[in-house]
């Protein structure tokens, strides 16, 4: 009879096996991550709240980026855009609350009241190196890189 | 509901529900979100303030899962709309770039079966530094030299070069192969904001053209409330316009 050892090689095999079943939970725990990050930012961007994100486009123009964001019905003297690290943070309160209810009955006692949002910028900016201004309900912020 | 009339062109069941009844000269337009979504909020405005009818729809297998409810009753997101000498083909979901390519092609035919004139397109064009635009221009683009002396006449001027991306691009270049008249309105706009400036400096060339009067002041009035209505629409829009490429018009010249 055989006594049931187990070698060297056998361990080895098992740490393997232990690895690839540790590399195979962080590869499906960062899927189901990505996948909830998606979907919260489906029910953020299709549902009319207090407060609503607003479109944005970003161009590269080489030596500076600028954000354009569309502000509209937007009181201009309450914008305010301030950054953390390389984030962007606009909050702009409207002129007055927009009562999504009465254009369509299923958002009554819904009241749109201020623009939220917060950009991830490829470089990070510093206060003394950008400029801002709203004009025409689009607010320009322009960051020289 | 009665159907008076019922025909597959190029693969969508073009339906009406009541008689077209279109006065000559007759004009189709032709509007799916696009750039500023110009040709949404204008075309909306024409059917709105003249009082154009919903008289049909337009049906096609890919966009069967998604209905438009009028009055408890389902409807296709493509929609036909008529009122004295105007037909409006019509959508405001935005719809993939294959689909786009085919509907526009279909309309020329449906235009050129049902006896329509010509298809105008009030669209936009997308400038990169609209914000500081304050005067904006309309260009145009024709499928023949008519419809260029008429859009001369009201005030609009040639695209001398440049790129167009989508829809209306298959508009003009297949309604110029087909021999049919068809012109494309397009005023300077932002592309990813919807844009009401754009689109009322557009129906103002195009009430030109078309010789009828049409109330710009409320949709001014009313710009900014159209803006945050339309915010959703205009987001998904983008998601297309980059799939294909839109923004290569931004492109001022070619380089042969």
């Amino acid at each position: 009879m055989f006594e049931s050892s187990e070698g060297p090689l056998d361990e080895f095999l098992k740490k393997i096996e232990r690895r690839m079943r540790e590399v195979e939970e962080a590869v499906s725990r960062e899927i189901e991550r990505v996948l909830r990050e998606l979907k919260r930012e489906e029910r953020e961007t299709k549902i009319f709240a207090e407060s609503v994100e607003p479109l944005y486009t970003i161009r590269d123009l080489g030596d500076r980026l600028v954000v354009y964001v569309d502000i509209p019905y937007a009181d201009t003297g309450k914008v305010d855009v301030w950054f953390e690290g390389n984030i962007m943070h606009v909050k702009a309160k409207l002129r007055s609350r927009l009562d999504v209810g009465s254009w369509s009955e299923r958002y009554r006692g819904v009241g749109v009241e201020e623009y939220d949002l917060a950009i991830t910028l490829p470089v990070k900016p510093s206060p003394e190196r950008t400029r801002i201004r709203v004009k025409g309900g689009v607010l320009e912020v322009t960051i020289y890189k | 509901m009665s159907i008076p009339r019922e025909e597959i062109i190029g693969g969508f069941r073009f339906i009406e529900y009541r008689p077209l009844n279109i006065r000559k000269p007759s004009v189709l337009l032709f509007a799916l979100p696009d750039a500023g979504l110009v040709s949404v909020i204008s075309t909306s405005h024409i059917v709105s303030t003249l009082g154009l009818e919903e008289v049909g729809d337009i049906e096609f297998p890919e966009l069967a899962h998604i209905v438009v409810v009028r009055e408890g009753l389902p409807r296709s997101p493509l929609r036909i709309y008529a009122g004295g000498n105007l037909a409006a083909v019509f959508t405001d979901i935005a719809l993939s770039p294959s689909i786009q390519v085919m509907i526009a092609s279909a309309v020329i035919d449906y235009a050129r079966l049902r006896g329509m004139e010509y298809i105008i397109s009030l669209s936009g064009i997308p400038s990169p530094n609209r914000l500081d635009l304050e005067e904006l221009k309309t260009y145009y683009v024709s499928s023949s030299k008519r419809m260029a002396e008429i859009a001369e006449r009201s005030g609009a001027i040639t695209l001398k070069q440049g790129v167009l991306v989508g829809a209306y691009a298959t508009l003009v270049k297949e309604s110029m192969k087909k021999g049919f008249d068809s012109l494309l309105l397009l005023t300077e706009c932002f592309m990813e904001f919807p844009d009401p400036e754009a689109a009322a400096r557009g129906l103002q060339v195009f009430s030109r053209i078309a010789n009828i009067d049409i109330d710009i002041k409320k949709l001014l009035e009313e710009a900014e409330i159209i803006k945050i209505k339309t915010r959703e629409l205009m987001r998904q829009t983008t998601g297309v316009m980059r799939q294909m490429r839109k923004d290569m018009e931004y492109s001022p010249f070619l380089y042969a």
